[in-house]
């Protein structure tokens, strides 16, 4: 039967909702969303997750929200989010005003305020309570530097969502007040994250710690400066199913530290920022928390490897290690985790001087199963150390060097012959690194599909074209590798045709040629930075986007060569295009308006 | 739709390393070798070159040339030293020059 609308007569709900279930792009969503009313109805009824900007978010938009999107489990309201709606229906007079500052004037005009400052739209209590009485289920709230929202909105919408499974506080005026209410009412919650919240002291988060006692599984705190042990001590009394705790405060101490590590023996994950923390503190650790397996410390801490050797001797499961600017940690301290976590699989050490060569190549000896290291500004840190990395751990996927001097080709080349598996490798400003080393990588580790080598000056065109035969790759950065050419970029086109990003910025002498090649060879391209690239011009450009269609992001600051012309070239010939950074005077009028939206402008003109 | 949102940085004029965040920006009236400039309480990314002993428009100072750290462009300096009371708050700051950074993103 012609016209006959067959799907929606014999598809039910559940049906329809599935297929669009399996959209994996916004874009196809939103246009089955303009098929019918019903069609629209359900995928507003499939939508879990709504995120907001703060400013402009008044009541009423969030009394719209709630109601048309019912199923909404995970609200973010974010102030640093800038609102972008589609065009108002039936205001066609006013293409000037934005969709949210006709809509409040639509709001202050029934009310019969003649004032509709865009400003005064602000998230606020009452936009909380809106949402708290719109959507019950609630389960996860962030509100993030939402200035106008204090307790009294979040006791509302704690009395109304008693399901609350995970509350994220930044930068937020909230008391005790509303906290103590949250403890009360959610009897769920599992996640509680707070952030420069100066209105709560130790009276809200120990009353939530008594009343979430068996539910609290993540607890976050940063830079609350009325906070202190005091609340440590009651999770550590009261919480003991606590798995995650992540502290960074100069107001805790050894106290409440230690409460948390004897109080909690479920602890699996722990970060620590704070300066007034010492050994004691992880000597606890190691002593109470044989569960733990992640370990972050960061920086000026006085940590000193005593600390480490009684983690190394305690926490047997211990996977994954972060060592950020912890200034006394030396080599003694590494040993004691090498020969104690044998589980490790990660392990990052960053600014920490005084660890030195020695400390690593134990870790390369006993630690099997080690998937990623990081070294990131260890200046003592030689070749030696990455011999022993590529004998023992077979299972090595990702490595990143940064500023290690004293790392050059040995080392990389044994990293080649060693961890065949890997697959991500950055370095970045390792100046003894060049294209011996490199050209092992591309011999060697076929799975590779993340390179980034930036600001390698000895690394040049061999190099690439040894990795040209990673046909895996999908991520490549080389900027500032200047002795990198258009035979390079050339050999990486036409032997990897699966890259999705590639980053050539501040490359002097990659023309066009280059861009042309990219265009046959990596029709999957969707990132592109060409910064700074002197010599590519519009003519390489319109080669690149000819069959590089599915292109979502470019950057093009600095390019002399580079006009408005391509510009245009590229809004109109990549239909997916998200992001187009470029100076403001190559924007022309009539690419302004097909394309606004995405294009970002670089600033330069402070 | 959006990307993650960062804090906003400035970056320096010649590659696309972050020196500096806006958060930091303490004053955008500062004037140096060929023009305006800002003052920061922290920069990023950077090298602290030689101290040195210079006579800037408010007396005597010493200061250390800033650098990007991947391109090596200068890009200001930071104050190590001042001798007068009137200007000790800049000790330990840093002065990026407006035609050495540019605003990345925002």
């Amino acid at each position: 039967m012609r016209g006959h609308n067959w799907i929606n007569s014999c598809l039910p709900d559940e049906l329809i909702v599935e297929i669009l279930r399996r959209l994996d792009s916004k874009p196809s969503r939103d246009a089955c969303s303009l098929v019918c009313k019903r069609w629209l109805a359900l995928e507003r009824l499939r939508r879990t997750t709504l995120r907001v900007g703060a400013t402009g978010s008044s009541d009423l938009f969030l009394n719209l929200l709630a109601g048309r999107f019912s199923n909404v489990r995970n609200v973010y309201i974010d102030e640093r989010l800038s609102i972008s709606l589609p065009v108002q229906r039936g205001k066609r007079g006013s293409r000037s005003q934005t969709s949210v500052s006709s809509l409040n004037q639509c709001a202050f005009e029934k009310n019969g305020i003649e004032d509709a400052e865009f400003e005064s739209s602000h998230f606020s209590d009452s936009g909380l309570i809106a949402l708290g009485e719109g959507l019950p289920k609630l389960e996860k709230l962030s509100l993030i530097w939402c200035s106008n929202v204090s307790s009294a909105g979040l006791i509302s919408l704690a009395n109304k969502c008693t399901y609350l499974k995970s509350l994220d506080l930044q930068g937020c005026y909230v008391g005790d007040l509303g906290l103590a209410a949250v403890g009360k009412s959610c009897k769920q919650l599992e996640d509680l994250n707070l952030r420069f919240c100066e209105g709560l002291t130790d009276m809200g988060l120990v009353e939530l710690a008594i009343s979430c006692a068996k539910s609290l599984k993540s607890l976050g705190i940063a830079a609350c400066a009325k906070i202190t042990d005091i609340s440590l001590e009651a999770v550590g009394l009261h919480c003991k199913s606590l798995e995650i705790l992540s502290l960074d405060s100069e107001f805790m101490h050894n106290k409440g530290v230690i409460a948390i590590a004897q109080g909690c023996p479920c602890l699996r994950i722990l970060k620590l920022q704070c300066i007034n923390v010492t050994d004691e503190a992880l000597k606890a650790v190691g002593t109470s928390c044989l569960s733990l397996e992640l370990l972050a410390l960061y920086s000026f801490q006085r940590f000193t490897d005593k600390g480490l050797r009684a983690i190394g001797n305690g926490c047997k499961k211990l996977k994954d290690l972060t060592l950020s600017d912890c200034y006394f940690l030396s080599d003694n301290g590494l040993e004691a985790i090498a020969t104690g976590c044998k589980e490790l699989t990660h392990l990052e050490v960053n600014g920490c001087h005084n660890i030195g060569t020695l400390g690593l190549e134990l870790i390369g000896k006993s630690c099997p199963r080690l998937t990623e290291l990081a070294l990131l500004y260890c200046q003592r840190i030689g070749n030696t150390a990455l011999h022993e990395i590529g004998r023992g751990c077979k299972f090595l996927q990702s490595l990143e060097l940064v500023d290690c001097s004293s790392i050059g080709d040995e080392a990389i080349c044994s990293i080649a012959e060693g961890c065949r598996n890997l697959k991500k490798l950055h370095i970045r400003r390792c100046y003894e690194i060049g294209n011996k080393g490199i050209m092992a990588i591309g011999e060697n580790c076929k799975s590779l599909t993340d390179l980034s080598l930036r600001f390698c000056d000895r690394v040049g065109d061999e190099a690439l074209v040894a990795i040209g035969e990673c046909s895996c790759l999908q991520y490549l950065n080389v900027s500032g590798c200047h002795q990198i050419g258009d035979a390079g970029i050339i050999a990486i086109a036409r032997g990897c045709p699966e890259l999705t990003y590639l980053d050539v910025s501040v490359l002097q002498n990659l023309g066009d040629m280059a861009m042309a090649e990219l265009g046959e060879g990596c029709p999957n391209l969707k990132e592109i930075v060409l910064s700074h690239c002197r010599q590519i011009t519009d003519v390489g450009i319109s080669h690149l986007v000819r069959n590089c269609t599915l292109l979502e992001s470019c950057h093009m600051v600095f390019c002399p060569g580079v006009t408005s012309s391509a510009v245009a070239t590229v809004v109109s010939g990549c239909p997916n295009i998200k992001k187009l950074l470029v100076e403001k005077w190559k924007v022309s009028q009539r690419t302004k308006r097909r394309a606004g939206s995405i294009i970002s402008y670089l600033c330069a003109d402070l | 739709m959006a990307d993650l949102v960062g804090p906003r940085l400035y970056s320096c004029c010649n590659c696309r390393n972050h020196v500096a965040l806006h958060d930091d920006v303490i004053s955008k009236a500062f004037q140096g070798r060929n023009g305006r400039a800002f003052l920061f309480s922290h920069a990023m990314n950077i090298m602290v070159g030689p101290k040195q002993n210079r006579h800037l428009m408010t007396g005597l100072h010493t200061v250390a040339d800033v650098y990007c750290c991947d391109c090596r462009e200068v890009l200001g300096w930071k104050y190590e030293r001042a001798y007068e009371e009137t200007q000790k708050y800049k000790e330990g700051k840093f002065i990026l020059e407006k035609s050495k950074i540019a605003k990345e993103n925002w």
